[in-house]
């Protein structure tokens, strides 16, 4: 199966560079750097087995940037980011450690996704009946990276590389959680701080994650690529590096794919990452039969 | 009970008053759909007519939905004026159609001798905001008074009166305004489109096929092209529209001119509006400035290689301290 990562590596780096060489400057750092953070956190996500917690952060991500435009023109303070990223991280820790105290998972993100859901359709409406030609909202449905500008660029790219390095950091002992969280506890202090590192993470890549890629494929890019990786990986090293090599491979041939067929890019990614994880999933059974 | 009644009948009918003209005895009421019909209505109108406008400004009538007392207002009305292209007007068509709404409807697409303009990139007609092309909005204003001559004749006088002095307005206007014939345009979004036509630029592209669709790598490729490449080129947008900033951090980029025009659904007057777009068009500077691409791709270019560097980094060090342990 290493024949498999090295393949997508080789992809992604002829890809990248491609669109380092070709295609616009601000292209090539939010396609890199978007699928750079969805690379590193998704096996996060797999080896905590916060899968739940994965698909219900998109809720919470759009919930939480229609909320951040109401706050900001009711308060003018901070900006729209900043508020939408305090909301997702005060709702995912909110959920998190709900569970970690002892909640039903399916409960609490039941409980999460009706609240979020509900108060999305009413701060939907709020924006569409007041601030509707101000703020396009279906950005955030549809995801919209090529519009990305260069200081939203660098933004994402500060993000980016700040969860990839905590990402990097953490993923050994999430892996640890993971396999046996008894033993974890009896050997670690503060194992709360870590699952906090953990939300918060993923509660401020989905928010970074909503304009590039759309609410709709945000669910898919925040497991897709753990996924491929435990289907086709021998240890959680190689997981990691199938993770982010899959997402790179799966953003760049995305958006050539799109330049080719002249289609919104998220669109494209969406079906080459579901490329990949079919053609991981054909390999991982041959390779058990 | 009946005082707190009383009070909130009061400020809901406050709330209204601005965008409502009383009428009595035998007046019409005209309804118009969208903001930027309301006050060249109104100033048409003879007295004791009622103009109501459904979709106040600042909302996007592309994203409204008829509530209950929209229905009851257009129960009442004599005379319905609708764009029909938004989805709340289509429903409007559909109800004067089943005989539902009794009011006359006056659809300005369907207006005999409404010149339409075709996107460039999709070849389709373009809907929106028709009359902001000033043959369009004469073609408009004579057709609405014939109309309302024939619902109320004792007033032809009044509304042919009103028409000729709209009419004047705006050939005074149009006078007053500088032209660009010798530009051509990039801009964001369809809606623009007939203000530049107005404005005698050459339209050559539109980035955003729509106003709620992503933007293609190849409309981008080519916008940014045409910003690079051509001499007499403008950059016109519409505040607040999500391919605004990067249109204008390509224009800065390339040093071409960039002018913001604010979004006609703010506005509840056609006259008003392109009042406003004249006024900027005039003390707009359509100088063209230094490129200053390659110290932005400098820029964003090391910006790019430290952050890539700092992840290699850190990957080796992880895939060495993994071996070690």
């Amino acid at each position: 199966m290493k024949a498999f990562a090295i393949v997508l590596t080789i992809l992604a780096l002829g890809a990248a560079i491609y669109t380092a060489i070709y295609m616009p400057l601000t292209w090539f750092m939010v396609f890199a750097f978007s699928s750079l953070l969805y690379g590193f956190i998704s096996p996060v996500i797999a080896a905590r087995r916060l899968f739940f917690l994965a698909t219900e952060a998109p809720h919470m991500a759009l919930f939480s940037v229609v909320l951040g435009i109401v706050v900001y023109k009711t308060t003018n303070l901070l900006n729209e980011f900043l508020w939408a990223l305090i909301i997702s991280i005060i709702l995912i820790n909110v959920v998190g450690h709900l569970i970690r105290a002892g909640v039903d998972p399916d409960v609490a993100t039941s409980v999460m996704v009706s609240l979020t859901a509900s108060g999305s359709v009413v701060a939907t409406y709020y924006v569409l009946t007041f601030y509707s030609v101000q703020y396009n909202l279906w950005a955030f449905i549809l995801g919209d990276p090529l519009l990305v500008t260069s200081q939203e660029a660098l933004q994402l790219t500060i993000i980016a590389v700040a969860s990839a390095l905590a990402t990097v950091y953490l993923y050994m002992f999430g892996i640890y959680m993971g396999v046996d969280l008894d033993h974890a506890k009896l050997s670690a202090r503060n194992i709360w701080l870590y699952d906090t590192a953990i939300y918060t993470l993923l509660g401020i890549s989905s928010v970074a994650l909503l304009k590039i890629v759309g609410f709709v494929l945000e669910h898919v890019l925040l497991t897709l690529p753990a996924i491929i990786a435990s289907a086709v990986s021998s240890s959680s090293r190689e997981a990691l590096h199938t993770s982010v090599v899959s997402a790179v491979a799966s953003s760049f041939l995305g958006l050539l794919l799109s330049t080719k067929l002249n289609i919104a890019p998220a669109g494209g990614i969406g079906f080459i990452t579901l490329s990949i994880y079919l053609i991981a999933r054909v390999l991982s059974a041959k390779k058990h039969a | 009970m009946l005082k707190q009644v009383s009070i909130i009948i009061l400020l809901l009918s406050m709330l209204i008053a601005p965008y409502t003209t009383a009428s009595n005895g035998n007046g019409l009421v005209v309804v118009v759909t969208f903001p930027f019909l309301y006050n060249d209505v109104k100033k048409l109108v003879c007295q004791g007519d009622s103009v109501l406008l459904l979709v106040k400004p600042g909302i996007d009538p592309h994203e409204y939905q008829l509530t209950p007392s929209d229905i009851d207002t257009l129960k009442v009305a004599s005379l319905v004026i609708s764009t029909a292209h938004a989805p709340f007007e289509l429903q409007i068509e559909k109800l004067v159609a089943s005989g539902e709404l009794n009011a006359a409807l006056v659809e300005i697409t369907k207006i005999p001798g409404i010149i339409f303009l075709k996107h460039p990139q999709t070849g389709q007609i373009n809907y929106h905001a028709v009359i902001f092309y000033p043959k369009n909005y004469e073609v408009f204003i004579k057709y609405v008074e014939n109309f309302l001559e024939t619902l109320r004749p004792e007033c032809s006088n009044v509304y042919r009166e009103n028409a000729k002095t709209l009419l004047a307005e705006l050939t005074q206007l149009t006078n007053n305004t500088r032209r660009l014939s010798g530009y051509i345009a990039v801009i964001d979004t369809p809606p623009i489109q007939y203000v530049a036509a107005w404005l005698d630029l050459n339209i050559s592209y539109i980035l955003l096929r729509d106003e709620e669709t992503p933007v293609t790598p190849q409309d981008y490729q080519n916008v940014e092209n045409i910003i690079k490449t051509s001499k007499n080129v403008v950059v016109l947008v519409t505040q607040g529209s999500t391919a605004s900033s990067k249109l204008e951090e390509m224009a800065r980029t390339y040093g071409k001119p960039f002018v913001e025009l604010p979004n006609p659904l703010v506005y509840n007057g056609t006259l008003d509006y392109l009042e406003k777009v004249s006024q900027i068009i005039n003390n707009a500077n359509l100088t063209t400035k230094t490129s200053v691409a390659e110290a932005h791709t400098n820029l964003y270019t090391i910006t790019t290689i430290i952050a890539i560097s700092i992840l290699v980094i850190a990957l080796v060090v992880f895939a060495v301290k993994k071996r070690v342990v």
